[in-house]
């Protein structure tokens, strides 16, 4: 993202400067919607029930309170979701990874253009008609509510991100490299893992945490296929909708919580997501 | 690393000499491995693929073509009754309608503002990487979570949106319970969370524009919106529309947002294919008719997938 | 890559056909039945695991609370798993086409479920052990729940569920306006509305009266309307939902709502009408009794204090309240039924509804509405009168008698839904007859 030269160098005139702060508004104003969505989501999470409702409403000038999160936490066993979300969006990525790596490699190496369209079906089929199939399918085998279902059922979303992403790196790498590999002895097999693989780390750790994000944001399979057990955080906030109300608060503070470790992953990793959502987009 | 905006064009790889005596190592099993390295390496993903894919495919265009709803009697063969009731079904024609324009606001709005946010990002400023770490969170954050945050927003009795509108002396806004106000509502909630995505792919494509036309333009003293709408734009086609085309097959698809902000409602106002189906299959229990609406909505994607690679190639080849 | 598609073909076609044939195999329908004798013993299935699974509607900190003491009492080991009503009205289906016995107890809906339910064998007889002497404790007393209640939990003549809680309808207003507006409880759907009309000030933020307004949520209030102007949803097999009593009743809800609603009433969900007479919005609505403890909560409600409870209005063929409930049923592919029942008649025991009541929940059971200890400590007696008056009256039903209740229940709400833009009576009447049309498709392609 560095190559962004233009023709003219600016030099700091008026001009330029009146055109910085028309830059820096328009910045303000593209960043504004995000800004507010997040800022009343945690403002409401810190918010007694009373003045959640109150308007014209309290910005800044609330009492906070820890009380919905405490609430939250008390009502629910907020640990096991969170590590139902960590441990099925960890499982599945690495083994998209696993599953998607060789696969990418061929397509990127010999062209494999079938391969890779009959992979992207994958991506293509609403996943609205995979829920009652897979309820079917995962009771009759006895894995219905398991960890495995749910983590054969993110597959669904973590592999072909996987395969679109490595491609991309895999092709990137020059082909006299892998044909040194393969004269030098190493063996077809041995150049994916001994030369490809190495060479693309980068790659891996960007497909990965996409995988890991899109999974740990998927709502649809774990509605239908998890059980108390195996929830995930998405779908626990609606533990707190009742039949005669709905706790905003709580499930503020939740959805706070649910967003929080995606946000901080952001601030660390935004060079691959940047590249990784690029990548997986382009194809 | 700069993200391609195109594929290195790359002279396809020359057909491995199959079982190359150099190559062959020890006995028979790591032969075959060797030999056939192009097949063996994706078994894995292709029985995937095959594991999860093959029943659900099946299982839909079995149920298509029968009518159970769910009970100890077996599916009862209908052939392609269910597929009839719907072109007389007007919920599933107002589904259709409503999907386009959903769909077809959301993408417009996403790519004319994705654009607009790449232009914007891909000059040089101090704060860029953090602005635009802070740009990208809509579209990584939790959608059922961030759902939730929009419907307490619009909602009609605590939503902050119709405060905020009454305040500057507007109309209260309860978008999402007005029948002509939702989709556009959704659509905007759509574009909030996927702009991010327009602007990186655009922004990728900038990055990796020539810079011949820009020295000529500079020669001939064009002016910089001169630049921007004979050079820019453009250049930026194929990349705006490989954009457009992956926002189209997810949009098409949208569920969490709806599903959870309004469900459909109010009426059937917001109720998408995509929605349609949900509600004939996991509501009602109509897993015939429901399978014959997901076989029309999939049957939509990849007519869309299609004509956008198709459209794609063309552009691709003509500039 | 080609030539894998034809034997892919031919394992995709072989597992449908495997697992439809694997369900239609086990083609016994009735579920379990009971084949004890002797005494009733609480410990008859000590050392039993049981799953129930269930919506949580506010009953389950009570129950999880007291859950220990089940497990002492039986030596059954239960593990509960819980999920919001949407969820779980989705998700049980489900579980129940895909034959699902990984859990024993469950909970049905009979209003809503019924039909369904009944018609694809999903629905345990229960009858065969409430009389069962062996099975149920001598105490058990299900005479204790009300005839109106006995007959929410009867689907065909038969006992399919025991409720958990006990829905009916009423009218929340406010009494402080009412006084300010010099005039007496109104009675009649003219009264309220008159009286509706008089406090209706937009200008001032407060409207006249709150209903819901989401197609498939309005049934419930609307049932209301509807049998108190002498229509019904079904009549002798015909879809009646666009007779001319029920487009009298469709102007009647849809008036209220356009002229005195608050806005953005035609997307109302069900909670909105309580919030927005909590936060002192609105005067009266119209809705299920199960708002009473945060309307009365100064925490939640800036109207606590000020609420009046009265009876459903009365029209022409009289007030027609409902009754409707969640209740625990038993899973018909239970590997424990028999220990399901056990938790069943636990939970549901006069003891827990007691303790329930007391927590201001809304019993099923006369006993704890009776009981001393609530009596005493009543913090609404006005409202506990209303709703002891509504369910010997209840008359109307919810929800259309049709399967699939859902798609019946969206069917019916979407008249209604549409009735709040205020339209007028021809329109509704066109309206009605296509709605009247799909739902007798419903009721035909029934078996």
């Amino acid at each position: 993202m560095t190559s962004s030269d233009q023709p003219r160098r600016p030099r700091m005139r008026p001009r330029t400067v009146l055109r910085m702060i028309a830059l820096y508004a328009i910045l303000l104003i593209l960043l504004l919607p995000a800004g507010f969505v997040f800022f009343w989501m945690v403002s409401s999470s810190l918010k007694q029930g009373v003045d959640i409702y109150t308007m014209p409403p309290k910005w800044l000038s609330f009492e906070p309170t820890l009380d919905n999160y405490e609430r939250a936490f008390e009502r629910t066993p907020f640990l096991r979701y969170a590590f139902n979300s960590a441990f099925i969006a960890t499982a599945s990525s690495l083994l998209g990874l696993a599953i998607g790596l060789p696969a990418a490699y061929t397509i990127a190496r010999y062209n494999q253009k079938r391969l890779a369209v009959s992979l992207l079906t994958a991506r293509l089929l609403p996943a609205v008609a995979f829920l009652v199939p897979f309820f079917i399918l995962f009771t009759q085998v006895g894995l219905v509510g398991s960890y495995p279902a749910l983590i054969l059922a993110h597959l669904l979303v973590t592999f072909p991100l996987t395969v679109f992403i490595m491609v991309n790196f895999f092709e990137a790498v020059p082909s006299e490299l892998y044909e040194a590999g393969e004269v030098d002895g190493a063996g077809k097999i041995g150049v994916f893992f001994r030369i490809a693989l190495p060479l693309t780390k980068t790659g891996m750790v960007t497909s990965g945490i996409l995988a890991f994000i899109f999974s740990w944001n998927d709502f649809k399979m774990a509605l239908v296929l998890s059980n108390a057990e195996t929830r995930t955080l998405p779908v626990a906030v609606y533990n707190f909708v009742h039949e005669a109300s709905l706790e905003w608060g709580p499930m503020m503070a939740y959805a706070t919580v649910i967003t929080v470790p995606i946000i901080v992953l952001t601030l660390l990793a935004q060079k691959h997501i940047v590249t990784g959502m690029t990548m997986g987009s382009i194809k | 690393m700069s993200a391609p905006h195109t594929r290195p064009t790359q002279t396809p790889p020359e057909r491995p000499t199959r079982g190359k005596r150099g190559t062959r190592r020890g006995g028979g099993f790591s032969w075959f491995t060797e030999r056939y390295d192009r097949f063996v390496l994706p078994a894995p993903a292709f029985l995937l693929v095959v594991l999860l894919l093959v029943f659900p495919v099946a299982f839909t265009l079995y149920m298509s073509l029968h009518s159970w709803n769910g009970g100890l009697r077996p599916p009862e063969f209908v052939g392609l009754d269910n597929f009839a009731r719907t072109l007389e079904d007007a919920r599933f024609w107002g589904g259709v309608l409503r999907t386009g324009y959903f769909v077809g606001l959301a993408v417009g709005m996403q790519v004319v503002l994705g654009v607009a946010a790449a232009l914007v990002f891909h000059r040089k400023f101090v704060g860029r990487g953090a602005a635009r770490a802070f740009f990208l969170f809509p579209m990584i954050a939790t959608p059922a979570a961030i759902a939730l945050v929009w419907k307490m927003m619009f909602d009609p009795t605590l939503g902050v949106l119709s405060y905020l509108s009454q305040a500057v002396g507007g109309p209260p806004i309860t978008w999402t319970s007005d029948p002509n106000l939702v989709i556009p509502a959704l659509a905007m909630i759509d574009t909030w969370q996927w702009t991010p995505l327009v602007m990186l792919i655009v922004l990728a494509g900038l990055a990796a524009l020539p810079h011949e036309p820009y020295e000529a333009a500079r020669i001939d003293g064009a002016g910089e919106l001169r630049v921007l709408f004979s050079i820019t734009l453009p250049l930026l086609r194929p990349v705006v529309l490989t954009a457009a085309m992956f926002r189209l097959i997810d949009c098409i698809k949208t569920f969490d947002t709806i599903m959870i902000i309004t469900a459909g409602g109010p009426g059937h106002s917001s109720e998408i294919l995509n929605l349609y189906a949900f509600n004939q299959n996991l509501s009602f229990l109509n897993f015939g008719y429901g399978s014959a609406l997901l076989v029309w909505l999939t049957l939509l994607v990849f007519g869309v997938a299609i004509l956008l690679t198709i459209a794609r190639r063309k552009g691709a080849t003509s500039s | 890559m080609r030539k894998a598609t034809a034997p892919s073909r031919v394992i995709a076609v072989a597992g449908a056909l495997a697992v439809l044939a694997a369900g239609c195999s086990q083609n016994g329908t009735g579920g379990p039945s009971v084949d004890v004798t002797g005494d009733f013993d609480w410990k008859r299935f000590d050392g039993t695991a049981l799953s129930v699974y269930i919506p949580d509607t506010g009953q389950a900190e009570v129950l999880n609370s007291r859950l220990s003491e089940f497990e002492d009492l039986t030596g059954i080991e239960v593990e509960i798993e819980t999920a919001d009503v949407t969820s779980y009205r989705q998700n049980l289906p489900v579980r129940l086409t895909a034959r699902a016995d990984d859990f024993d107890v469950m909970a049905t809906f009979p209003e809503v479920d019924g039909p369904q339910f009944s018609a694809n064998g999903w629905y345990v007889p229960l009858d065969q052990y409430i009389e069962h002497e062996s099975v149920t404790a001598p105490d058990y007393d299900i005479d204790d729940f009300g005839e109106g209640v006995r007959n929410a939990m009867t689907v065909d003549d038969e006992t399919v569920t025991v409720l958990w809680e006990m829905q009916t309808d009423l009218v929340y207003y406010r009494k402080d306006l009412l006084r300010e507006a010099g005039l007496d409880v109104p009675e009649t759907f003219e009264e309220w509305e008159a009286a509706a009309a008089q406090i209706h000030d937009p200008s001032a933020d407060m409207y006249g009266f709150a209903l819901r307004g989401i197609p498939y949520q309005t049934t419930t209030p609307y049932s209301s309307f509807l049998y108190a102007h002498c229509g019904a949803w079904v009549e002798d097999g015909q879809a009646a939902i666009n007779s001319p009593e029920a487009v009298d009743a469709y102007e009647t809800y849809g008036r209220w709502g356009s002229e005195y609603g608050p806005p953005g009433i035609t997307g109302f969900d069900w909670p909105v009408p309580s919030q927005q007479f909590a936060q002192g919005k609105v005067f009266a609505f119209l809705d299920v009794n199960l708002f009473v403890g945060d309307l009365e909560d100064p925490a939640e409600s800036t109207v606590a204090g000020d609420i009046g409870y009265a009876p459903v209005p009365a029209g022409e063929c009289g007030r027609a309240p409902f009754i409707g409930g969640w209740g625990y049923a038993i899973n018909p592919f239970a590997q424990q039924a028999d220990a399901a029942w056990y938790f069943i008649q636990w939970a549901t025991s006069a003891e827990i509804n007691l303790e329930m009541k007391l927590d201001g929940w809304p019993s099923p059971r006369t006993s704890a509405w009776d009981s001393e200890e609530f009596q005493a400590n009543d913090p609404t007696p006005e409202f506990t009168e209303v709703v002891i008056e509504s369910t010997e009256l209840a008359n109307a039903q919810m929800n259309p008698p049709v399967a699939p209740g859902v798609q019946a229940r969206e069917i019916a709400g979407y008249v209604i839904h549409r009735s709040l833009e205020g339209l007028s009576r021809s329109e509704l009447q066109e309206i009605a007859d296509q709605q009247a049309e799909e739902l007798q498709e419903l009721i035909d392609a029934a078996p």
